[in-house]
């Protein structure tokens, strides 16, 4: 895990709303090496999608500033638009929350894995179609060569996130971004499809960057996880040291809020009051006033990321104190 | 619409299930062979004149009458069939190309672009039709290519606009989103995923204007504006009886006959399929 393939630093992205800028993802940094599984936790509205499509350089440009530096193995990219949209498919790619939606329901879905291949390879439309009935083969979707010629509504949900992944691996991508891919999925049909992402990264040598909402899907295939609230890393580290450890109050209210089977409903923990507006962000600590251990100094301090033990990282003026 | 176009077996049985759309296209289907199949379907040259059979009324010999110059009209009729038929394809294709592909071009840029074409298409808008064909065909002088060519330049705002609200619905779409996430560029978007996606709704309007571009061409002819004599069009036609619409009253009256199977066959078609396409109204008819 010592090669890295993606490095985010300082990444802030801001939104013009009313008048003024505000930043929905502030300073956010990490790392990603290949082969590896970082997973990026948070409630709704904490940033995770935005600093995914920040990097992609996905966000409208009107009304959103992208600050910060992405280097891609080792280069920096995301100023020109042109080259962006060469990488986009090519070296990075990105899966859909939502495969019901993301797959264009008139054309053939054999044709639209094949559609990067012609974009980014140049393959002719013959070859392209043929490779793409082997990726349909390499996800896992059964007599592949006459489902290609289907449309995407003789699909169902896990068979279009497989189809969906099977466009985003097409031109075997150096990072593969996932943003929330099981959520529309039931159960079961999650499991494999986290199965096939994991077994697939491993076999293509890939960074997966995967947004999720669930300590469940955490536990099970991320190697590094990192916690953002209010669009800062709150706290990150390997997935064991977290789980077995958590340091910030917020990482431990989100796994105190893991249902379990051998509890009833009504114990499930959750944490008080929501996530503050983009326009309402604290002073200091954005989780103080959500915070069971808050003292005087988190409503004006900011706390910035501390290593606890080596590699795992929280920013909590109670737990880990400032820097020195 | 996402229901619509990706069931296009229920389309085409909604479709079936409308009879009249059924004749509109077997009307049209022979008003077409008719016209390709002139030269053997008509009995005589549309231009042969006889003097011995002026202004005869309808008869087997003739069976829509002769005019003033004794020349068969069904002859002429169906030699016009080609006329007012290629005007009114060619125009409706040219300007559904051209103007889909701007109302499709402003949709999708918006901004500046979508400013600058649709106050363009604006402008010509808001001239009447018939006063931008009169003035088009007046500076280019009559003929048949510049009737297509003014029936063009009027078509193209109308389709502009057609195309371009789906357009803004298409592409926030999630599907578009995952376009631009797998890096496609814009031109491979718009030909291979938004276009597909709007088609059906401007072949709806285009089978319906094809009907309005042949009234306008008949309009054009009246005026004296369209294709010279003595090569028949219905429109001429019916000018040629208009001076003898007391005396010869067929003289007008087979070549309008014409001209209205023409255009309802045409809106038959594009009633059918604005009903097959209609989610609203498919609606209404799965609960019924």
């Amino acid at each position: 895990m010592t090669d890295t393939v993606l490095q985010v630093r300082n990444l802030t992205t801001s939104f013009y709303i009313g008048g003024e800028w505000h930043p929905a993802v502030r300073g956010v940094s990490f790392d990603l090496a290949r082969d590896e599984t970082l997973a990026i936790v948070g409630e709704s509205g904490c940033g995770k999608s935005v600093t995914v499509m920040s990097i992609m350089r996905l966000l409208p440009e009107a009304g959103s500033r992208i600050e910060g530096e992405i280097l891609l193995d080792g280069v920096p990219i995301g100023t020109d638009p042109e080259a962006m949209q060469k990488l986009r498919g090519d070296r990075m790619a990105m899966i859909f929350q939502e495969p019901m939606t993301a797959l264009n329901p008139v054309l053939r879905v054999g044709f639209q894995v094949a559609e990067p291949l012609m974009q980014h390879r140049g393959l002719s439309r013959e070859a392209a179609m043929e490779e793409a009935v082997r990726l349909l083969e390499l996800v896992g979707i059964p007599s592949a060569k006459s489902r290609a010629r289907e449309y995407p509504h003789q699909f169902s949900g896990g068979m279009r996130q497989r189809v969906m992944i099977a466009m985003a691996l097409a031109c075997e991508p150096e990072v593969l971004f996932a943003d929330e891919p099981t959520t529309a999925l039931d159960v079961t049909i999650q499991a494999q499809v986290l199965g096939l992402l994991e077994d697939l990264r491993h076999d293509k040598g890939m960074g997966l960057l995967l947004i999720t909402h669930s300590m469940g899907v955490v536990a099970a295939v991320a190697d590094r996880v990192a916690v953002m609230y209010a669009g800062a890393i709150v706290e990150t580290g390997p997935v064991d040291k977290i789980f077995a450890g958590p340091v910030h109050p917020y990482t431990e209210g989100l796994l105190r809020s893991i249902p379990r089977p051998d509890r009833d409903a009504q114990d499930i923990y959750s944490i008080p009051g929501a996530v503050p507006s983009i326009d309402k962000m604290p002073k200091g600590c954005r989780f103080a006033p959500r915070c069971p251990l808050k003292i005087n100094r988190c409503e004006t301090v900011d706390p910035v990321l501390v290593e606890i033990t080596p590699g795992h990282f929280a920013a909590c003026l109670v737990r880990a104190g400032e820097p020195s | 619409m996402s229901a619509t176009s990706a069931s296009s077996g229920g389309l085409v049985q909604t479709f079936n299930r409308n009879k009249l759309s059924w004749v509109g296209i077997v009307l049209f289907m022979v008003l077409c062979l008719i016209a390709i199949f002139a030269p053997f379907v008509a009995p005589y040259g549309p231009i042969d004149q006889s003097v011995m059979t002026r202004m005869r009324p309808p008869s087997m010999e003739h069976l829509f009458g002769t005019d003033a110059f004794g020349r068969d009209q069904f002859s002429r009729a169906v030699y016009g069939a080609r006329i007012s038929l290629s005007v009114g394809v060619v125009s409706v294709f040219l300007g559904m190309s051209v103007g889909g592909l701007l109302g499709v071009l402003a949709g999708y840029f918006g901004k500046r672009i979508d400013t600058v074409i649709m106050r363009s298409m604006d402008v010509l808008l808001s001239f009447p039709t018939l006063i931008t064909g009169i003035v088009i065909v007046a500076l280019l002088g009559p003929s048949l290519t510049n009737v297509i060519v003014a029936i063009t330049v009027t078509l193209i705002p109308k389709f502009a606009r057609i195309a371009r609200a789906p357009t803004l619905a298409v592409k926030e779409r999630a599907y578009i989103e995952a376009c631009r996430a797998m890096g496609f560029s814009h031109a491979r978007i718009i030909l291979f995923h938004i276009v597909p996606n709007i088609l059906t709704e401007i072949l709806v309007m285009a089978s319906l204007w094809t009907a309005n571009a042949i009234m306008i061409e008949a309009g054009f002819a009246f005026l004296g504006l369209g294709v010279r004599p003595p090569t028949p069009t219905w429109g001429g036609m019916i000018r040629e009886g208009f001076e003898h619409i007391f005396q010869a009253p067929w003289m007008s009256i087979f070549p309008g006959l014409c001209i209205l199977l023409a255009v309802l066959s045409l809106n038959l078609i594009g009633d059918g399929l604005r009903d097959a396409l209609d989610p609203r109204l498919k609606q209404v008819r799965d609960m019924g």
